[in-house]
């Protein structure tokens, strides 16, 4: 943390009513908390609303807010000519990240959509990569069923699709 | 650590906890598309950015209708790049460029029986185009409101990538067809050098890459353009048939009986062909300020040079524009009724002179007749 600089809390609140407190700083990392304190909105006792997203998913979201929040700040404290320990430090974050997304497909996805309502880049890039890697190397159909999507081709896109690449069914190899 | 109270019903959820009860139904059910439901085109695309290989996002775009639209973006296609592997002399003196090339379907070729639709769809459309994003040579076209539309597009898809490294060409193809992940290296060639060239492009069933050379007094230089004819996989060399610096591109018109060469004279555009002793001559010659609107904008704005960007069908897409001037306008003209819409080009600098990476390499939804 900055020396001198007063500690400023702000509060968000879930659409089911729960309310998280955290630094103003690490809630910054949110481009729509961002831009609501800029307006001189969210900084009273009310806190700030955040529509669509429940408690549950908003507490790992706080989760990732303090940690990258801590991290940065730690980076900032430290001596810049010291190169190793901060390749180590990012190695660590990135670690810590790793395990963080290593989620059930149902909250990853609630996750997804908050870090993408809240504008905050790095949970949104995280979040892909997950998903991107739940992909990678399965078959159409097996991606089909591990993310719940219904084939809703017409018969002609179908043939078209068998007649182009009937490779797509299949694994890679 | 910065404190984390959770007041009310807080579960306390762990970091990275297995989470077994937060499925509740959601997800189970096959209807419900849990990330195509919700998650907007923008978030999808970011998701299927970040797939390792051209053959998996070959696979997630057949997943459903929608995901194959996004799959489809230029920019996700031109994302999933080649191998270094296939290519000898990776370093940074050598730049690695590519022309992506979608299978054309047979009815295609030929003059495009849809024309009249299209020219009543450019007609009532109101709001205009604009330029929303260039990428390595890509142009993203939309209007004002909407996302783009169904986006052409088949998976089929070949990545013709060329590196030119002293005077010698090396180029491989990918396929979507296949699906191996396999690039298939093709003939070398000799070009001589200076070749500066920027991406490949892509015009029917050609791809070309443009030499670029730089326009000196004292050099006798001369401008070529290497093109690969993506059915017969042959290369030609060709010189072009106009001074050094003036804008060109290459077309695959049926009406020429193949590869032309589009060039721009101050306002005037001229399209080359080979006659049958293989020399290049001037088949058709447009005045284009014989168009009231671009005299106007000529004289309102200043605007004095033509750069064709591309040939699609009936239709050729160009760039006015002047030194002077920080902005352009994009002239789409429909050769076969003679009419044009235009929209302005507010881009900043990157995508302005010569340093604007404008080669088509997909149509626009509204240019490509067998996308209707």
């Amino acid at each position: 943390m900055a020396a001198g600089k007063p500690v400023v809390m702000v509060t968000l609140v879930s659409s089911d009513g729960q309310s998280f407190q955290l630094l103003e700083e690490a809630a910054l990392l949110s481009a729509m908390v961002r831009d609501t304190i800029q307006i001189g909105q969210g900084r009273g006792p009310a806190g700030i609303p955040i529509r669509n997203i429940t408690g549950q998913t908003l507490s790992m979201v706080v989760v990732y807010c303090n940690k990258h929040y801590t991290a940065a700040a730690a980076a900032d404290g430290d001596d810049a000519a010291d190169e190793e320990k901060k390749v180590a430090n990012k190695k660590q974050l990135r670690e810590w990240d790793e395990q963080f997304i290593n989620l059930e497909q149902d909250k990853l996805y609630d996750i997804l959509v908050a870090a993408n309502n809240l504008g905050i880049d790095g949970l949104v890039d995280l979040c892909c990569w997950r998903f991107a890697d739940m992909m990678k190397g399965k078959s159409a159909s097996e991606i089909r069923v591990k993310l719940g999507i219904r084939d809703d081709f017409t018969s002609e896109q179908r043939a078209q699709i068998e007649k182009d690449s009937p490779w797509v069914w299949s694994r890679t190899t | 650590m910065a404190s984390l109270q959770s007041q009310g019903e807080g579960e306390g959820e762990g970091e990275g906890g297995g989470g077994g009860g937060g499925g509740g139904g959601r997800g189970k059910s096959i209807i419900s598309e849990p990330i195509s439901g919700v998650l907007n085109d923008d978030v999808l695309g970011e998701i299927l950015l970040r797939l390792p290989t051209s053959d998996s996002l070959a696979r997630a775009a057949v997943a459903c209708k929608r995901w194959r639209r996004v799959a489809s973006s230029p920019v996700l296609l031109r994302a999933s790049t080649p191998s270094e592997s296939a290519f000898p002399h990776s370093s940074a003196s050598s730049s690695l460029t590519a022309a992506i090339c979608p299978y054309i379907p047979q009815h295609a070729s030929g003059s495009g029986s849809g024309a009249d639709d299209y020219r009543q769809q450019i007609i009532s459309r109101r709001n205009p185009w604009i330029l929303r994003a260039s990428d390595g040579g890509l142009l993203l076209l939309s209007r004002s409101g909407s996302e783009m539309e169904d986006l052409a597009v088949n998976v089929s898809f070949r990545v013709i990538a060329a590196q030119f490294y002293h005077g010698l060409v090396t180029a491989a193809v990918y396929s979507s067809r296949t699906g191996t992940g396999q690039w298939s290296p093709l003939s070398s060639l000799e070009v001589g050098s200076p070749w500066n060239a920027r991406d490949g492009v892509h015009a029917g069933r050609f791809a070309y890459w443009q030499s670029n050379t730089t326009k000196r007094r004292s050099s006798d230089k001369k401008e070529r353009t290497l093109v690969l004819d993506t059915n017969t996989m042959e290369w030609s060399l060709i010189e072009v048939p106009f001074p050094v610096g003036e804008s060109y591109c290459a077309a695959d018109m049926a009406e020429h009986r193949g590869l032309c060469l589009v060039a721009s004279t101050e306002q005037c555009l001229q399209f080359w062909v080979r006659n049958g002793d293989g020399d290049w001559v001037v088949a058709k010659q447009l005045l284009l300020l014989e168009f009231p609107f671009l005299r106007r904008l000529r004289i309102v704005q200043r605007m004095k040079r033509v750069r064709p960007l591309a040939v699609r069908g009936d239709f050729v897409l160009m760039e006015f524009w002047s030194i002077r001037k920080s902005i352009s306008f994009f002239i789409l003209l429909n050769l076969k009724f003679m009419v044009m819409v235009w929209f302005q080009n507010m881009s900043r600098e990157p995508f302005r002179g010569s340093a604007f990476p404008v080669f088509m390499s997909w149509a626009p939804p509204f240019l490509s007749p067998h996308n209707a």
